[in-house]
């Protein structure tokens, strides 16, 4: 029911068809994205289901082991569907594409907001906390002189188990216990201690790359608002 | 007189094995760094067995310091010391590659520059730091004469450079591109294809803009947006294969698309997905000698290798987090050299990986750069024994020592420079095991075979200029 209210035309509400990141919005008037109409192939390729009668992948004419399907990276933020997780981060598919060829590029040697680095909120004083902060240490990055804040600058970060992984988020209102979609999403990475979950900031927890705000923002920054879900200043 | 001969022979063998027993004892700080760098040692060949092997690991290259040879010293040092620090100059994100005769042209699209890494003559050199510069390079390719095509991203152009880096022109501009992005250049250098990505909210400028490359005049336009045949959308980049047909990334229809040089459509081939044969993100494209066409895709992690036809042959490269060669996490650009070597930029480590056909002889800093197709050596050709030249009576004894091995694991090529006398007549000695090879043929030493590797001190002041590769 309630999918059918959102379906309904003339609605407000948006979706990545409206917005740039719709790679199929102007490819001609006639055709509305790919002959099979997908707008989501652009950044998330699809996976040949065992039920699909897709054709079978090509034979590899010199390689004949080592055919099937490639990993990518994490593509949905770590919730695989009980597959294999991605390698390389969601911020490394946003790099992908951002590369200053086809949409404006991006680098972590920019003085910018870092991005693919473990969030401080939760971390101060756990046994992750070395192994975590390493990352940030040991880079010749200029961050680490220009973002690098105390522990006690940042909020704690919430946690939860789906499915089989642990989910983490920033909540940006202070009664939420739940997440929900306007809390900045933080990405899990094993790399604590004995495979100890670790909240990362990437590009998407700021940014929904479905949305049609301003500069794709997950929430409006109006008074700082997306800023101060993490910083406690 | 042979007994006592013989006896100072084993003496000095002796001594020899005393050296390196000290040697070793000094490096027993490091016991683990010498296991790894064993594991590494270990060649990485492409496809892996049981398939039969078309391509090897060659070497990685992160910046100048692995060329430069300065640079060796610091290289021993980070061995012996773990000392972390790697210095030179790198590129700080690496997109385009191209490779002539030896030199690796790597566009650095955040440090505005074209790094230039020549191994054989062991030179770095940078591209772009003379007015007007680039601002944002992208695609790069060469044509025969060495001239360097560049496309600036920011200025719009493709900037045109000789042989040594001298800026001479510029075509295209900021009427002429939305976002221009890949670059492929004829071999005379006559006319040039360069692909307009066009960006999400563009609907005209998916397309090919073909100029004639020596006079930057703008000669026609082939494709449009769109998912048909003959049309783009985000093309990434071009090539012209030795067939005389130019392969198009057409990156978000996921395939390739084939042109005749005049922009006539042949066919396509790739689809979206995630197997072999098809694409997720292609981004750079590259073509070798028998026009099979080399594709890298930044979310599969590797390169892909097809047919003329498009049929995929293999691929080389998986997906990790971890810097090690032919793992990636942003490969980009790609080329293919005259040998067949195939160089992969990675933009997230920031790396160059060269691999180079299994059956070819590797380079090293220093060596001898490939010759030019008209002077090309002969291939290699099994050994012949017993044509060699006796030297006189005085020489031999000067090399007598130390023994070799009865039969060096070298094979024999011809000597490029057959009039200069020292290499030509060492390699004849006798007593180096090389009367193998034939009058004008001389050995050539495996890796780590070499025989400064057998007797370093020995043997440093006799070169084989020319003699590998």
């Amino acid at each position: 029911m309630l999918a059918l209210v959102l379906l309904l035309p003339g609605s407000t509400i948006s979706d990545i068809t409206t917005t740039k990141h719709n790679m199929a919005r102007l490819v001609g008037a006639a055709i509305q994205g790919r002959e099979d109409n997908q707008v989501c192939v652009y950044c998330h390729a699809p996976r040949a289901r065992p039920a699909d009668p897709a054709p079978r992948p090509a034979t590899l004419l010199w390689q004949r082991r080592g055919s099937g399907t490639f990993i990518i990276y994490n593509d949905m933020g770590r919730l695989d569907l009980n597959e294999a997780p991605g390698i390389g981060s969601t911020s490394v598919m946003c790099l992908s594409c951002h590369d200053g060829s086809q949409a404006f590029g991006i680098t972590r040697q920019t003085y910018d907001h870092p991005f693919g680095v473990p969030y401080r909120g939760n971390i101060a004083g756990t046994a992750a906390t070395a192994v975590a902060m390493a990352p940030v240490q040991d880079s010749d990055l200029p961050f680490k002189t220009a973002h690098t804040r105390p522990f006690a600058d940042f909020r704690p970060a919430q946690s939860a188990i789906v499915g089989n992984h642990r989910v983490w988020w920033v909540p940006t209102s202070p009664d939420s216990v739940t997440r929900r979609k306007t809390d900045l999403p933080l990405y899990e990475r094993n790399s604590g201690p004995d495979g100890e979950s670790i909240p990362f900031v990437e590009c998407t927890s700021c940014h929904d790359p479905h949305n049609d705000n301003v500069a794709f923002l997950r929430i409006t920054n109006e008074q700082s608002r997306l800023c101060l879900g993490c910083h406690d200043k | 007189m042979g007994e006592r001969m013989w006896n100072a022979e084993r003496r000095f063998r002796g001594l020899l094995l005393a050296g390196f027993a000290l040697f070793a004892a000094s490096c027993a700080e490091v016991p683990q760094k010498k296991e790894d760098a064993r594991k590494e040692d270990k060649p990485l060949v492409f496809p892996a067995p049981p398939d039969e092997a078309r391509f090897i690991f060659e070497r990685s290259i992160y910046s100048s310091a692995d060329i430069l040879e300065a640079d060796k010293n610091a290289a021993l040092r980070r061995a012996l010391t773990g000392e972390a620090e790697r210095g030179g100059e790198g590129v700080g994100k690496p997109y385009g590659v191209a490779v002539r005769r030896g030199k690796i042209f790597v566009a650095d699209s955040v440090g505005s520059a074209v790094k230039v890494f020549d191994v054989p003559r062991k030179k770095f050199s940078v591209v772009g730091t003379d007015d007007p510069g680039i601002a944002m390079p992208l695609g790069l390719d060469t044509d025969a004469e060495g001239k360097l095509y560049v496309v600036d991203a920011t200025a719009k152009s493709v900037k045109v450079f000789d042989a040594n880096g001298k800026f001479l022109r510029a075509f295209g501009g900021q009427a002429m591109f939305s976002r221009p992005t890949g670059v492929a250049v004829n071999p005379e250098g006559t006319r040039a294809w360069v692909v307009d990505t066009g960006g999400v909210d563009k609907q005209v400028e998916h397309r090919v803009r073909v100029f004639n490359a020596k006079t930057g005049e703008h000669l026609f336009d082939f494709g449009k947006r769109g998912t048909g045949p003959g049309e783009f959308n985000l093309a990434r980049d071009i090539v012209l294969a030795p067939n005389g047909l130019l392969y198009v990334v057409d990156g978000a229809n996921f395939r390739i698309q084939v042109f005749q040089q005049d922009g006539k459509f042949e066919r396509a081939f790739g689809s979206v997905g995630r197997s072999p044969g098809q694409f997720a993100r292609p981004r750079e494209i590259a073509a070798d000698k028998q026009s099979n066409i080399y594709v890298t895709d930044a979310a599969f992690g590797n390169l892909q290798i097809f047919n003329e036809k498009g049929e995929v042959l293999m691929f080389i490269g998986t997906r990790s987090e971890a810097d090690q060669p032919a793992k990636y996490l942003l490969p980009a650009g790609i080329a293919v050299d005259e040998d067949g070597r195939i160089y992969v930029a990675d933009q997230f480590f920031r790396r160059i990986d060269i691999f180079r056909p299994y059956n070819r002889p590797p380079t090293r800093p220093g060596n001898s750069p490939a010759p030019p197709p008209s002077v090309r050596r002969p291939p290699l050709r099994p050994c012949t024994r017993g044509a060699a030249i006796p030297l006189p009576r005085s020489r031999r004894l000067e090399l007598s020592l130390p023994r070799f091995p009865r039969k060096l694991p070298g094979v024999c090529r011809r000597f490029p420079f057959r009039r200069r006398r020292s290499p030509h007549r060492l390699c004849h000695q006798p007593r180096l095991n090389t009367r193998h090879c034939v009058k004008g043929w001389g050995p050539i030493w495996p890796e780590n075979q070499t025989p400064a590797h057998w007797a370093p001190s020995r043997f440093r002041e006799f070169t084989f200029a020319g003699s590998n590769n």
